[in-house]
């Protein structure tokens, strides 16, 4: 396959590249980035999805794109709601994984004294690694109200403040959720994982905001250089995962019902405006709701430990959520097509949204600025605060990248650490790490990922967001 | 990267990292020994092998649609009982036709003060799925997302 520059950091993937695609393919790159990409198998991916029924506009892909099953990550396809599909493969088995960061006005200076104490507090408070139980069993009847109320059923339970539902992307959650439509399967699986991080690339983060580059809008935000912030990443668990797998199999089994031909089996999907379609939009949304209420009763959790460290200096107050955004998702939303307004179905694969000042769907208070868009790095490097944009409402689907995206598989990450002490190296750098194994530090460490500033570049350049912040790492939890 | 290749009684597994998730090439002699192996290789990706003192037996018996929608079914099913009841299998006795899988497996329960989890297997893809059938054997393909 050829990608046609159409600019400096961005190539298109023309129709006709591939066999059955409606809509040409869209590439935010460098020029650096698109060897690996050609090789890497994921423009076939988008392809593959730019002929989905429906598919309209082009089908995008974020600088962090990498090879994944059936959209790549970093992918973003729109399909029209009249004759459009909807598709779990194009959102992932982990629903709505996502980030939300905390602010505080605690100097770095005064954190890192005690950061190996504030990660051991960390590490006990948030429940982390493979198949961890929460704090919270929940009955069968608790576990519906979460998926109906997402973070707002965690704060009503005394695991937050109302404030925090304000700056959640959707307002914590989306409406018309149908835990109905949820297997016993899924139930089971989150019964025992509501408020817990989970393992791979999912952690909690405490950071030094390292550089300011938008003064006012940090400002807004509560976000001060020097000061320390907490970033949180994780997602709907074994529940979200059990979702997207009981729909995958109803979906590849009605799929050429509906006449729908399958590229990948992965990318199976259903009319948007078909029982299926409907079920698992329904469905989506509840495991969606999950993972609100997740990061939620998470966030609640790292402030008692911080206020446990620094007793007297901190209530969970002076720890305000600044924002909380989804990056595996598939939403509704209202799209400028040709001039006029259209409803799309827009599912967003390891893609954040990016929406403008003045947005209806931003925070009030958060509406002169552009929506915090959180934009996670690796955790020897740097993570970036920045704010959508007029361009990625009118070009991508206002949306962003949602990370520096892998470089290597976990196998050959844990190669090239074989005869390295990561632990020692990031703790070289200023960076102490608490983990369930050492194999995930190897498995997640700094050379595994892309050069966050190299994706944060393109992203800014193209016009998709623009700098507020820039954090540092101090202390990391892994699973 | 040289892909890691291991025999288990069932069959030979070859393990293909990708970029973000990992690959599993099966092949063994009969479908119902390719599903075992597909099992044993689940395991295996989430565990070392040990010999544990107490053993666990399930039965099982799950149908699906088509022999790539019931490989699905089937390593789903054992992924869904790690994740809730904590246990994992190495033995398998099965019978696989191409709508069903009947039989008995037999493990243990994962310890984590014991035993190390090697990979966490978030779910089964359908992502470049095939199960294939010749006068040689049978091979599958089976991406897993981590």
């Amino acid at each position: 396959m050829e990608l046609q520059r159409a600019g400096e950091y961005r190539w298109i993937l023309p129709m006709g590249s591939h066999p059955g695609m409606r809509v040409p393919g869209c590439i935010y790159a460098d020029e650096t980035m698109i060897p690996s990409i050609l090789k890497d198998g994921s423009l076939k991916q988008v392809a593959n999805a730019a002929g989905l029924p429906g598919a309209t506009g082009m089908v995008l892909a974020m600088p962090d794109i990498h090879y994944g099953y059936g959209l790549p990550i970093g992918g973003i396809l729109a399909c029209r709601l009249t004759d459009g599909v909807i598709s779990p493969g194009g959102v992932g088995f982990d629903i709505n994984c996502g980030v939300r960061l905390l602010a505080t006005q605690l100097p770095a200076s005064h954190v890192i004294p005690v950061i190996d104490r504030l990660l051991d507090g960390l590490y006990q408070a948030v429940p982390a690694g493979v198949g961890s139980s929460g704090k919270l069993m929940l009955t069968g009847k608790e576990i519906r109200q979460v998926m109906m109320d997402g973070a707002a059923w965690a704060v009503r339970s005394g695991y937050g403040l109302q404030m925090d539902i304000d700056h959640c992307e959707s307002n914590g959650a989306m409406k018309d959720a149908c835990p109905e439509d949820i297997s016993d399967h899924a139930v089971d699986r989150g019964r025992g994982q509501l408020g817990t991080l989970g393992s791979g690339n999912h952690f909690v983060e405490v950071q030094e905001i390292r550089k300011v580059f938008d003064a006012n809008t940090a400002q807004m935000w509560g976000m001060q250089e020097g000061c320390v912030t907490v970033m949180i990443h994780t997602g709907s668990r074994g529940l979200g995962h059990q979702v997207c797998t009981d729909y995958l199999k109803i979906m590849n089994r009605v799929a050429s019902r509906y006449g729908i031909s399958l590229p990948d089996r992965q990318l199976a999907c259903a009319p948007c405006h078909s029982p299926e379609g409907r079920q698992y939009f329904g469905a989506m949304k509840a495991a969606a709701n999950f993972a609100w209420a997740n990061r939620q009763c998470i966030s609640h959790w790292v402030r008692e430990a911080f206020c446990s460290v620094f007793p007297g200096e901190l209530t969970e107050r002076d720890m305000p959520l600044v924002y909380d955004v989804a990056h595996n998702i598939v939403k509704v939303e209202r799209h400028v097509l040709d001039g006029s307004p259209v409803d799309l179905m827009v599912h967003r694969k390891g893609a954040t949204r990016a929406f403008p000042a003045g947005h209806d769907d931003l925070p009030r208070a958060y509406r002169s600025a552009g929506q915090p868009v959180i934009i996670p790095g690796d955790m020897g490097t740097a993570s970036y605060l920045l704010a959508g944009t007029e361009y990625a409402m009118k070009h991508t689907f206002g949306s962003a990248c949602h990370g520096a995206g892998r470089r290597l598989s976990r196998k050959a990450a844990l190669q090239q650490a074989r005869h390295r002490s990561i632990l020692e190296e990031l703790r070289q750098k200023g960076v102490r790490v608490r983990a369930a194994g050492r194999q995930t530090i190897a498995e997640e460490m700094p050379d595994a990922y892309k050069n966050i500033d190299e994706v944060i570049h393109v992203v800014t350049e193209s016009g998709i967001g623009t700098l507020v912040a820039e954090m540092k790492p101090l202390g990391v939890i892994k699973g | 990267m040289k892909a890691a290749v291991t025999r288990c009684q069932y069959g030979l597994i070859r393990e293909i990292a990708t970029t973000a998730d990992t690959a599993l090439q099966i092949r063994a002699l009969s479908v119902s020994e390719l599903f075992a192996a597909a099992g044993w290789g689940l395991s295996w990706l989430l565990i070392d092998p040990v010999i544990a003192a107490e053993s666990v037996t399930r039965e099982v018996d799950l149908s699906a649609g088509d022999l790539e929608e019931l490989l699905v079914e089937w390593l789903t099913e054992l992924l869904y009982i790690f994740d809730v009841d904590h246990l994992v299998f190495f033995e398998f006795e099965l019978t696989v036709t191409e709508q069903r899988v009947v039989g008995c497996i037999r493990g243990f329960r994962f310890d984590p003060s014991r035993m190390a989890l090697k990979t966490a297997v978030k779910a089964v893809t359908w992502h470049a799925l095939s199960v294939r059938r010749s006068v040689r054997g049978c091979r599958a393909h089976i991406l897993f997302d981590l």
